[in-house]
């Protein structure tokens, strides 16, 4: 099934090669940025079926967007994609919420089985917990 | 502070480690193996330090990453870079081309993985949790690098470093990694480990 993605990444090698994995698994990519306030604009904008996240960002990290984001909306379906696996991270990002922390390099079964466990929502407005973070 | 020949071992053989995993992913990006070659620690402050490691005039490719405390840099030779650029974006599916810009953005997402590893690994073993900042992509002569990522580094205290040089025999290639930490770290790692 084919979801509809916001990609949250800042180097443009990794925000094409996640967008060809993408692409080669059907999937849609429906807005890129790389800070807090805009993906959360963004976020509102498209409602996307999931958004894949990097933890290594030049102004918010990953981890502050994904917190900022369940804010938002509760029922965000979060993949973060990083070169940090560090034990307590992953505990932190999956405590956050996130459906999985995919290490990079990016693998494409990887990628493939995380979204799989994403369904395409129906556009609802946001769930309950949808007040907008305090920043 | 002042570190103990054994707390130097301990230091090193952790790092050692952590290289292990940087090696493992530069194997996943180049399908040749990597094995360790050198490493070495010592406290210092001044990047000339470093000038005699190496071959400081060699022009490198790479990028730092760094949080309180701690400072990494991954720097690859002309050569190594061009080869692991091109393995690094072959692997993409989406043929994406190998322009020199592509090349230098290729690089510094190869360094932030394989300075991730290293970093990740060394964090697992001493129970930290930190997120390193977004890549800094350099390039230059090898000492002018070293000594810009000394620049951007506020260590409390003396600095220590740990220098590593990995290869791959059967792509002719290698890296430099060097990972720099403070006094505050130093301690709280060998408050951590067996010796």
């Amino acid at each position: 099934m084919s979801l509809r993605i916001l990609i949250v990444e800042d180097s443009p090698i990794t925000r094409e090669m996640v967008k060809g994995m993408l692409g080669m698994l059907g999937h849609q990519v429906v807005a890129e940025t790389e800070a807090l306030n805009e993906t959360l604009a963004a976020y509102q904008q498209h409602r996307p079926d999931a958004v894949a996240i990097d933890l290594s960002l030049p102004k918010e990290d990953g981890l502050t967007i994904l917190k900022a984001l369940r804010k938002l909306d509760a029922r965000a379906r979060v993949v973060v994609v990083s070169g940090n696996s560090q034990a307590r991270i992953r505990e932190e990002v999956l405590k956050a919420g996130a459906v999985d922390l995919l290490a990079k390099p990016i693998e494409l079964d990887a990628l493939r089985a995380s979204l799989e466990r994403i369904s395409p929502h129906e556009n609802n407005p946001p769930g309950p917990a949808s007040n907008p973070p305090a920043h | 502070m002042k570190i103990t020949p054994q707390d130097q071992q301990a230091i090193l053989q952790l790092i050692e480690r952590g290289v292990e995993a940087s090696s493992s992913k530069l194997a996943a990006i180049s399908g040749t193996e990597w094995q360790i070659r050198t490493t070495s620690l010592k406290a210092c402050t001044e990047p000339q330090d470093y000038e005699k490691l190496g071959q400081p005039g060699q022009y490198v490719f790479g990028a730092h990453c760094q949080a309180p405390g701690k400072m990494c840099l991954a720097l690859f030779p002309e050569r190594s870079a061009a080869l692991l650029a091109r393995t690094f974006l072959a692997g993409s599916g989406k043929g994406l081309d190998t322009t020199p810009q592509m090349q230098e953005l290729a690089v510094a997402e190869v360094s932030n993985i394989v300075i991730n590893a290293a970093a990740g690994a060394v964090a697992d073993r001493c129970g930290m949790a930190f997120i390193l900042s977004a890549p800094k992509s350099v390039r230059g002569a090898r000492a002018e690098v070293i000594k810009a990522a000394f620049g951007d580094f506020k260590p409390f205290g003396k600095i220590f470093s740990a220098y590593i040089h990995l290869a791959s025999h059967e792509l002719a290639a290698d890296c430099t990694l060097m990972l720099m930490l403070d006094d505050l770290i130093v301690n709280f790692i060998l408050s951590t480990v067996d010796r």
